[in-house]
This record gives C-alpha cells, structure tokens and sequence, in this order.
C-alpha cells in the first residue's frame, strides 16, 4: 500500500472518533477524545490548483457543512484578488447559508439530540410515537433543503456560486415559493424551540471564552469582526496571530487554541456574543423561556440553536421579501499574486479559510481551520469535569452523559459520537 | 421473506451520502418502513454488528482502519453497494498520488505523521468487491430511493451509461461548449441529469466518467477552450482519478 504521502489534513474530525477516558479513584486521568477519521489532505491537495476549482474541492471536506465551505473559500478566494461582489451575490450566498443553517440545526436537534434525551437509539425508532415531531423535523430539514438547492443548484455541494458571482440567480416564481415554504415551518421552527427548551439539561458550569462573529446592527452570518466574551475583538485578517494549530498523537484531527488557551465556538457563542441583536419571535421566544443568556452550560448550545432556528427561518423570509432578484453576470476580475483570508459562521461555529495566490490565479499555499477543531480542547475539559461529578453513578449512565455532553457540541464527527467506544479503564 | 436486513456505514468522506438518504424527507419513512435497518451509525444507537442483506458503504479507503473495516463489511454483506463517488471512485482525496508535488507538501506542513496511519486515498473495490455502484458527489436522492426499491421488487438495478451532453440535448439545454465554457459533459455520466449544465454552470465530472468515452476527442475540444497540459489534467482526474487513468489506457 502506498504510504508515500503524510502531510496535514482537514476533514480530521468529522466522522469518526473514539474517547479514552481513564479514572483512577475519584480522578479522572486522562481523557482522550480520538478523532480517527482517515486523512484527505484537503489543503494540500489544493496547491497547484486554479481558482476556480478550490471551492468545488473544498466543499467535499463536509457534507453537513457543505455551504459554508463553499462560501467561505469563494470569500477567501475574492479577498485576495479584489474582488467586490454585488449585492445580490452577497443575499444570495447569505439565502444559502441561512437554508443550511436551518437544515444542520433541525437534524441535529431531532436526529442527533432529541432520541438521547427521550430514551430511544434513533429519531426513527421515536416516529411511531412521536410522529409529530419527527414529521417536524423532516418538514424544516426539507425547507432549508430546498432553499440551498434552487440557489445553490442543489443541496449538498451546491456549485452556482462561482468566484465573482452566481451562474444563476432565481426568478419570481422562486422566490415567492421559497417565502411560503418558509412560512409554512416558522410555527414548526416555534414548536422546536417550545420542545428544546423545556428539556432538562445536565449541568456544567464553569468559566470559558465564547468566540463568535460580531455585526454591528445584525445576529452574525458572513461577515464581521472577530469578539469573545472576555473582552476580545479583532479583524478576520489577523486570525494567524492568535490562533495557533497543534495535534495529539493519539488523533488524525488538530486541535486550535486561543493564546495557548482553550475557548468555545459555536451557536451558543454566538447568541452569548449577541443576543441583544435578535429580533422578532426569536427575540421574544427567549426572553419568555427564562432560558438565562448569556450562559455557561455547554448543553445550553442545543437551546441556542433551537433559538438560531427559529431567528433564521424568520431572517430568510424577510430577506427573500426585500430582494428583488434579476439575472447579473459575475464581476470581471484578474487573478493576482495574493492572499486571501475569509471568516464565517457556520453551523457548529467560525470557519476560517485561508490562501495564498501565485500571478497566474494558482494556490500555493492554504491553511483551514473547522469549528470542531477550535472545540475540541474545550470538549476535552468539559468531559473531564463531567465525569469526576458523576462518578458515582453506573457506567451505562456515565457514558450516556457523556455521549450528550459530546452531541451538545454538534461536533462534526456527530456521526461517530453515535458509536462511541469508550474504553473503560477503573482502577 | 422477511425485511431485507439494511446497514448504512462509512468510512473516510464527508457524511454527505449518509445525509442524502437521511433528506430523501417525503418517502423517507415509508421507505424504511420496508427495511430494516439494522445499522446506520450516524443516526442510530444501537447497531447491528452484521451480517447484512445489504450494505451502503460512504466514503474511500484512507486509512489502515478503513482498510480493515471494508474486508470485515464485505465477508458481512451479501450485498455491498459503493454509495457515492468517494466509495466508487475514490474522489478528490484520491487525486493526491497525482499531484506534481506530493512529496515536498508533507514536509511544510506536519512535523510528523506516522500517527495517522494514512494509506493511499482509493475506491473500495480497489480493495473488496463491490457488487453495485451510485456514485455522484452527492449521488441522486431519485436514485437511491429507486435503487432500493428495484432491490425489494427483486429487480437488478440497472446502471446508466448515457452520457451528460445526452441529457442536454433533451432538455434542450445551451451547450456550455459552444459559448465557450470549459464542460466535461462529453466524457461524464449523466445519471445526475445533467444537473449544473441546466444551471449554466459547467459539469465538472462529480458522476464519474462513462465507459465508451472519446478521450482523445475531448482533449481536442479542451484544448481549442484553452485547457491543456497540466491544467487539463487537474480537471479531468479531480473525482476518479484512477478510472479514467484505466478507461484512457484501454483506448
């Protein structure tokens, strides 16, 4: 077998991981959250490539978060040439992050979330008896499906945003049945919120710095500066002299920290960093739960994002209603030798893309950093002081704890966090 | 006949054909109603160790684990289908041993790397057998969900073999060629129906190249677009790097 190639990788979290605890006494001596997902050298293999292949190639890093991907490298990508695109670009790629935001909540909430905290193995198993919610969820994942494909050609991988533009836009009939689609699950998106937030969450607290996006006049999507609730603020473009990339031998995934401290990104950073600028029923819907925000409990993410649900279905039906939308070609531009970096948020928290240009419009250099990989220290912690306060229960019970408190995070390898091997060692 | 024992798994990818399933949200459950889903890790707790009546396998051999993973779900599987390109032709992770700098990027990057125990990204019949194939990146929901049901009407689900300039064609479609864009549509399946074509962006080969291609014809065409040497290179082997390497040297 060929094993030539050894260099660094990006899709290192999402998919697989296992979790090494290892409790002596009352202390918990180590605790090892494995990424084990296979390397796919996502920012090498893009070195040498032209511009206008790195956002098709990106995008395969996730599938959950496919949209962010390709938004953020088209960013990254036009940062560096100059590139200014027109507004309708900008509310069309905002369409699409919205629809996917949308879609990434709901699944993780009702597929991912919700059997843990009702006693069941899947969302499947609970249709049966819970039909209304799973129809539910299947209902919102369908809308925020299908504002991604007709913007974005289709739903995983969309490919009409281009560098400079979209290769189309939408037509009157489309927007207007997109709006109603919306409609149509706002009650349901209410509904999700009214369901998530009345569970009963463990408890964790402890001190942490929640970094986000920061607008001034708006809840943060695409674009804005770079705060933490500690009193941190910065411009995207200085990313690389805070932010610091190691890794663990035990792991395929790196891992990033803030000034060699650990901190938290995500939707619940989001919302700590900026609930005074929610709107309309999110707005209204929190303040009535008595869900305390800003807040330190890592659970209480679930909740944020039940919130973010209910704030973006409503913020895409306003958008769509304001837009008028009209066939453009995308702005000219020329490729130069450049860098270029982009900060978004996306589902699980701000995604950086990063590229260096050579004249002719080819990479040469360019550096990823994933919202699971800036958690995962912090996952790491939180596991920690988990499990020393409930050691004195069963072991079934512990790793069931420990299983939601992982989940909680939405990390990008969820998908494996649902066959977790916890190798237990007790001494 | 009881349910077909269904088990939904993967290895090294990006999730995406898992979700694609998962959003095929109208007959999704009256779907699975018919199966039984023994395994499907990504959304379930309890699963199944085998062995399965069917097996849809996400994602390319990338690691040694992989590689152990795909032996153990074939001898499980009397039935395994490669779900998605990354399964059937290994994907843009695959395009590394391509790359012209291959050895020296390792180097910048990691200081080590033994610990990942990385093989050379590849389709899993490079590995095991693979008794059907829905590549596409992501594949078709229309596509899986009929694939399903040819399996549970005992029919044997066909594989299409037109290419994606045929599907234009019907749709009547502006030929991305003629106004000068660079479209990989002549040599590519169109089992997506010519999906980004109809939405004026170009195809770049996600489904994978067709059998019968006319390799040498396509290179003309490229080449009056400009795309030649290297670049043409980078664009034709980006999804199944592998399979056009065998299709080109059989021609």
């Amino acid at each position: 077998m060929g094993q030539k190639i050894k260099l660094n990788h990006i899709c290192k979290v999402e998919g697989h991981a296992n979790l090494e605890l290892e409790i002596e006494g009352s202390r918990v001596k180590k605790c090892n959250l494995e990424a084990v997902e296979g390397s796919r050298f996502f920012e090498g293999l893009i070195i040498g490539r032209k511009y206008d292949d790195i956002s098709e190639m990106v995008s395969r890093i996730c599938g959950i978060c496919s949209v962010g991907h390709t938004v953020v490298s088209l960013k990254a990508t036009e940062n560096a040439f100059g590139v200014k695109v027109t507004r309708q670009t900008e509310v069309l790629r905002e369409l699409m992050t919205i629809g996917e935001r949308i879609r990434s909540h709901a699944t993780h909430l009702y597929f991912l979330c919700l059997p843990d905290y009702a006693g069941y193995s899947s969302a499947l198993d609970m249709a049966p008896k819970y039909k209304k919610e799973i129809g539910r969820a299947l209902e919102i994942v369908k809308v925020g499906n299908k504002l991604v494909r007709v913007i974005g050609g289709r739903e995983m991988h969309p490919f009409t945003s281009i560098v400079g533009g979209f290769t189309k836009s939408i037509n009157q009939e489309e927007k207007e049945d997109l709006i109603k689609s919306l409609k149509t699950i706002l009650p349901e998106a209410t509904k999700t919120f009214d369901l998530f937030s009345k569970l009963k969450y463990p408890s964790l607290n402890r001190d942490r710095e929640h970094m986000s996006l920061k607008q001034i006049d708006e809840f943060p999507l695409l674009s804005g500066i770079i705060v933490s609730d500690k009193g941190f603020n910065t411009s995207p473009n200085t990313y690389a002299s805070f932010i610091k990339e190691n890794f663990d031998l035990y792991s395929t995934s790196k891992f990033a920290l803030k000034d060699n401290k650990e901190f938290v990104v995500g939707a619940l950073s989001r919302l700590n960093n900026n609930y005074k600028l929610l709107e309309g029923s999110a707005d209204r819907l929190l303040k009535k739960s008595g869900v305390k925000i800003p807040n330190n409990n890592p659970f209480i993410n679930i909740v944020a994002q039940a919130v973010e649900l209910v704030h973006w279905v409503e913020q895409g039906i306003v958008l769509l209603e304001k837009t008028e939308f009209f066939e453009e070609a995308p702005v000219n531009f020329k490729p130069k030798k450049s860098r270029g970096v982009a900060t978004i948020e996306v589902p699980r928290g701000l995604l950086y893309h990063y590229y260096e240009y050579d004249k002719s419009g080819h990479i040469t250099k360019a550096n990823i950093i994933t919202p699971t990989v800036q958690n995962l220290k912090s996952m790491e912690s939180d596991i920690r002081i988990l499990v020393s306060q409930i050691l004195n229960k069963k072991k079934e019970d512990i790793i069931l704890d420990v299983e939601k408190l992982i989940r909680a995070y939405d990390p990008c390898f969820s998908c494996s966090t649902h066959f977790l091997r916890v190798k237990w060692k007790k001494t | 006949m009881g349910k077909p024992k269904v088990a939904i798994h993967s290895i090294t990818g990006c999730a995406g054909c898992q979700l694609t399933i998962y959003f095929i949200e109208d007959v999704l459950l009256d779907l699975l109603s018919k199966i039984d889903l023994v395994a499907a890790p990504m959304i379930q707790e309890k699963n199944s160790k085998g062995p399965y009546d069917v097996t849809f396998l996400e994602g390319s051999v990338s690691s040694q684990e992989d590689l152990l993973r795909v032996k153990e779900l074939r001898e499980k599987s009397k039935v395994l289908v490669a779900l998605g390109t990354c399964s059937s032709y290994g994907n843009i992770q695959s395009t590394l041993s391509y790359h012209k700098n291959q050895k020296d990027i390792p180097k910048g990057i990691y200081k080590t790397t033994s610990h990942l125990k990385s093989v050379e990204s590849s389709s899993v019949d490079k590995h095991v057998k693979v008794d059907y194939y829905i590549p596409g990146c992501p594949p078709d929901k229309t596509e899986i969900a009929t694939f399903i049901k040819d399996l549970l009407l005992g029919k044997t689900p066909k594989a299409y073999s037109k290419p994606v300039c045929f599907i234009c064609n019907l749709k009547e479609n502006i030929c991305l060629l003629d106004v000068g864009k660079e479209c990989l549509g002549p040599v590519v399946n169109g089992a997506c129906g010519a999906l980004c074509p109809s939405n004026n962006h170009a195809c770049t080969g996600c489904r994978g190249p067709l059998d019968d291609l006319n390799y040498a014809a396509h290179k003309e065409i490229a080449k009056s677009k400009g795309v030649s040497g290297e670049l043409f290179k980078q664009r034709i082997i980006k999804y199944a790097p592998k399979k056009f390497e065998e299709l080109v040297k059989k021609l």
